[in-house]
């Protein structure tokens, strides 16, 4: 189980090496991943069926509920196979799509990352850990959109979906937080037995989680993303942006219903979304040009219909879900692979180019047919079983009695305007006759593409077409999948022919009457085109811009240049913040109670306060470092005084490099502090000064006044070096041991700080130009 | 500073003070010293060669580049030690032990060997050579600066 998700990661890291190796048969190695995934996943099948669930857990941080637990059940399955088997006809497609490029081998690693990823989010049953593998598949999205990095549509693409998905996750992990502290738990499979308890807090958990779902499955308003993200190559589209990743709102929709569908918010705002993101996606798709686009807008209406069925959460609704992704996954999977390649032949995607390709590339023809027919949701194609399903379940949406007349009426109506999209896909592309605008951008006459490319779409339209004629073949699938959804098990028996019922006219009348749409095609797109304004393009980029230049107002102020500025900011802010909680919540100073102190004690704070004293007096750098220096080891001496040999030690020496590092870096600065600083700037520093050292003093005081109650962390720490550590150092146990996180924190930040350092040094941001050292 | 004694003086300090660096290090758990520290003698050690006799002087046992591999090496062996417990079933940085899984009777007397201390040694290497990296390079500016 853990295996099937973290190979991924290790192939990915693998596969720029096993591309430079194997040129172009790498790409057989790689398509092995998926494959082994996908066919050890059909293996396991039967066992899931049987209402089975596997399971396996790696204990990450216990301590904090984060764990990778794995658990595979019907409704992970079912996505399970969809990312393995489709991803495997990608990477196959991808590598003759990409012949020739040499960023292949990192079009591999991110694919690759993403594959895993996105196994990680299906398969995980644990909340934090889902998010971990949700964010991964928002990132290398990113890198997938903007694979084309030279082109700037392809970088704001990416970084539109990146902003907009990314922010979701936020929200969605606040959401999960919420929602584990009501739960206590983070496991998925524990939280929907837990009743819940606190309505309110569930609420806030709902809404949260739901602006992570819809963000990232492209729902009204933050679609926008989606259409921008049709910048990535073709295979890239085919595999994240319409089969896999953008399902994945929807995947955490199904995943949590057992959790929330009983709360009434739930239905309604879950429904409503759904069938407004159905309606403006079809209505937008309606009036695109770009193959791409038409699809991107198709993928936004049926990712709004399934978000819709699982807020109405009935049975057949969840069945109706179920069956619907699969069915898009298959022919809009395959609809994307063809456009690649008729993009890739003819080097355009504008429908207004194109016609009368049938001639040229037939099995293209044929094979977009399929997919157009199961789009459209013509009998004997898998779209016609989900349509059936849909229609089925709007007739019982639920909704009260006002309104329940509408949802069928508004299926109904986003169904005509997929069958008349399907018609333009099949006929503007291959039958129209002359394009209305003079093409001359290909330079040979296109044909169908190699087998590689064709192979996708073959098994895809395959499969769409046995399981239209034999629905039963997908019974298991569907059961066990709705099973997990509904929490309660689930007969499936589906069919092509239920006699002549309510949703076989609504479905009958769809296909007419969109047919009838497509004739008057050109006037309706026309008119969508007047009325439908980018308003939330127009908000997100005025939000954009409000961002950039905020964020720069602000550095322009913090981040100034001077470093003595820098130093301002921070010692004001933190004495402030300190100075309020001493004075304000913590009630005054306490007033310290004074021993009688050895006269060592004496004699050192003396020679402190005498050298500090001098220190600001210096004229000249060399005394003041110096001074510092004397500073230093006069505190050093103090924790000898009260015997902690570590902290010595290591001050000791941390002192002697300090002076050594600042009379090196002084080495550039002025030999007298006259010529950096005016009267008033001293005078300023030293009100400055005060205060921090006031403050400080204040901090010192508190907390060495006994304020806290019961055994401290130092006591235990003492108590259990030895037991839990076996260490009598306690100052080194913690180090290492019980405050290692920390410390692995401390060295990796004084890595980052010397590597950057050495590059400022090495490269000379600053002054002489770079080529000169380079 | 070009002085002959103080350059001969560190040049015979310079194995005397690697050597106390690592018994620092071996010591920290039980006694004073550790990793930080033990990182800390071992670059002033080399340091003190540089300010006597220059930074070439240095740059024949350590240079700059080996300084910052010692960093990433240092770096990797502190996170492999905290990765390996989840091999063996535990949780990230949960610590193991030698005498956990050898008979006392085997190891020699108040000997054991255990993540942490690999840990140690981790942070040890990561110190040395970050302060090498950063020292050694503001001195060799300071150096060409002046010629």
């Amino acid at each position: 189980m853990a295996f099937i998700v973290l190979s991924g990661f290790g192939l990915a890291i693998l596969a720029p090496c096993i591309v430079r190796a194997l040129k172009h048969r790498a790409v057989g190695v790689i398509a092995l991943l998926p494959v082994g995934i996908f066919l050890s996943l059909l293996l396991a099948a039967p066992l899931i069926f049987g209402g089975e669930a596997f399971y396996s857990v790696i204990r990450w941080a216990p301590s904090l509920g984060l764990n990778l637990t794995f658990r595979l059940d019907g409704l992970g399955l079912l996505f399970s196979l969809l990312v393995s088997g489709i991803g495997a006809l990608v990477v196959v497609y991808a590598g003759e799509y990409l012949k020739g490029r040499s960023e292949i081998g990192s079009f591999y690693l991110y694919f690759l990352l993403f594959m895993a990823a996105m196994l990680g989010v299906v398969l995980t049953d644990n909340l934090l850990a889902l998010f971990v593998f949700w964010e991964l598949t928002s990132i290398t999205s990113y890198l997938l959109i903007g694979f084309d990095h030279e082109v700037e549509s392809a970088r704001n693409g990416a970084l539109k979906a990146l902003l907009i998905t990314g922010s979701g996750g936020l929200a969605m992990l606040a959401g999960f937080v919420v929602l584990g502290q009501v739960a206590g738990t983070y496991e998925i499979s524990k939280l929907s037995l837990s009743p819940a308890t606190n309505a309110a807090q569930l609420t806030i958990a709902l809404a949260l989680i739901l602006v992570g779902a819809f963000t990232k499955s492209a729902q009204w308003p933050f679609h926008i993303w989606l259409p921008d993200a049709m910048q990535a190559p073709t295979p890239v589209s085919a595999y994240l942006h319409s089969a896999t990743m953008v399902k994945a709102g929807v995947y955490l929709l199904a995943r949590l219903s057992p959790t929330f569908s009983d709360s009434p918010s739930w239905m309604y705002t879950v429904s409503i979304i759904g069938i407004v993101t159905m309606l403006a996606g079809g209505i937008l798709a309606l009036k695109q040009t770009d193959l791409k686009a038409i699809l991107a807008y198709t993928t936004i209406s049926w990712l709004g219909t399934l978000v819709m069925l699982l807020g109405w959460g009935s049975s057949q609704a969840v069945k109706a879900a179920m069956v619907g992704v699969m069915a898009h996954a298959l022919y809009k999977g395959s609809l994307f692979l063809l456009v690649g390649g008729i993009d890739h032949e003819t080097r355009t995607r504008d429908i207004r180019r194109l016609g009368g390709l049938w001639k040229m590339m037939p099995s293209t023809a044929i094979l977009t047919g399929i997919s157009a027919l199961s789009m459209a949701g013509v009998p004997f194609f898998l779209g016609f079983i989900a349509k059936e399903l849909l229609l089925d379940s709007a007739l019982h949406s639920g909704y009260s009695a006002t309104f329940a007349w509408m949802a069928p009426v508004i299926v109904v109506f986003a169904s005509l305007m997929n069958v008349a999209i399907a018609w333009r896909l099949f006929h503007g592309i291959f039958f129209q006759k002359a394009p209305r605008v003079p093409t001359g951008v290909a330079t040979r006459t296109p044909h169908d593409p190699p087998l590689a490319m064709q192979l996708g779409p073959l098994l895809l339209g395959a499969l769409t077409v046995i399981f239209g004629t034999f629905p039963a073949l997908v019974n298991s699938f569907v059961s066990s999948a709705a099973g997990a959804v509904l929490a309660h098990k689930v007969e499936v028996k589906l069919a092509v022919w239920h006699g002549i019922n309510t949703p076989f006219l609504l479905s009958l009348s769809a296909l007419v009457l969109g047919s009838g749409l497509y004739l008057i095609y050109a006037a309706v797109a026309k008119l969508i085109d007047r009325l439908m304004l980018p308003i939330f393009d127009r908000i997100y980029g005025g939000l954009v811009q409000m961002i950039i230049e905020g964020s720069q107002a602000v550095t322009r102020v913090i981040q100034n240049g001077t470093l003595r500025y820098y130093l301002m900011t921070i010692l004001l802010t933190a004495s402030l913040l300190i100075g309020y909680a001493l004075l304000v919540p913590a009630g005054g100073i306490p007033v310290p109670q004074v021993g009688s102190p050895s006269l060592a004690e004496v004699l050192l704070s003396i020679a402190l306060i005498t050298t500090a004293i001098m220190i600001t007096q210096a004229k000249g750098r060399l005394a003041a470092i110096a001074g510092l220096g004397v500073i230093g080891a006069l505190i050093a001496l103090f924790f000898v005084l009260f015997s902690a040999p570590d902290l010595a030690l290591t001050q000791f020496i941390i002192e002697t490099l300090m002076v050594i590092v600042f009379l090196l870096v002084f080495h550039f600065l002025p030999r007298f502090f006259e010529e950096f600083s005016s009267k008033a700037g001293r005078i300023r520093d030293f009100l400055i000064s005060a205060l921090v050292g006031i403050t400080a003093s204040g901090l010192v005081l508190f907390s060495t006044a006994n304020h806290f109650t019961g055994p401290g962390i130092s006591e235990y720490f003492i108590e259990n070096s030895y037991i839990l550590a076996h260490g009598t150092n306690v100052v080194n146990v913690i180090l290492v041991d019980f405050r290692g996180i920390d410390t692995l924190g401390e060295i990796t930040v004084l890595v980052i700080a010397a590597t950057g350092i050495y590059a400022m040094l090495k490269f000379r941001i600053f002054g002489r130009s770079t080529t000169e050292r380079l | 500073m070009n002085s002959v004694i103080i350059r001969t003086a560190a040049r015979l300090m310079l194995p005397l003070l690697l050597l106390f660096s690592v018994y620092l290090l071996l010591r920290g758990h039980n006694q004073p010293g550790g990793g930080f520290v033990g990182g800390l003698v071992a670059a002033s050690a080399l340091i003190l060669l540089a300010l006597a006799g220059g930074v070439g002087d240095v740059k024949a046992l350590f240079t700059i580049g080996l300084a910052r591999t010692a960093m990433a090496i240092g770096l990797l062996i502190a996170f492999g030690s905290a990765l390996l417990p989840l091999l063996m079933g535990k949780a990230f940085m949960e610590s193991i032990w030698m005498s956990d899984y050898v008979p006392a009777s085997v190891l020699p007397t108040e000997f054991d060997f255990g993540t942490p201390l690999l840990f140690d040694i981790g942070v040890d290497i990561v110190v040395l050579g970050m302060v090498l990296t950063v020292v050694l390079s503001l001195m060799g500016e300071v150096e060409e600066w002046r010629s």
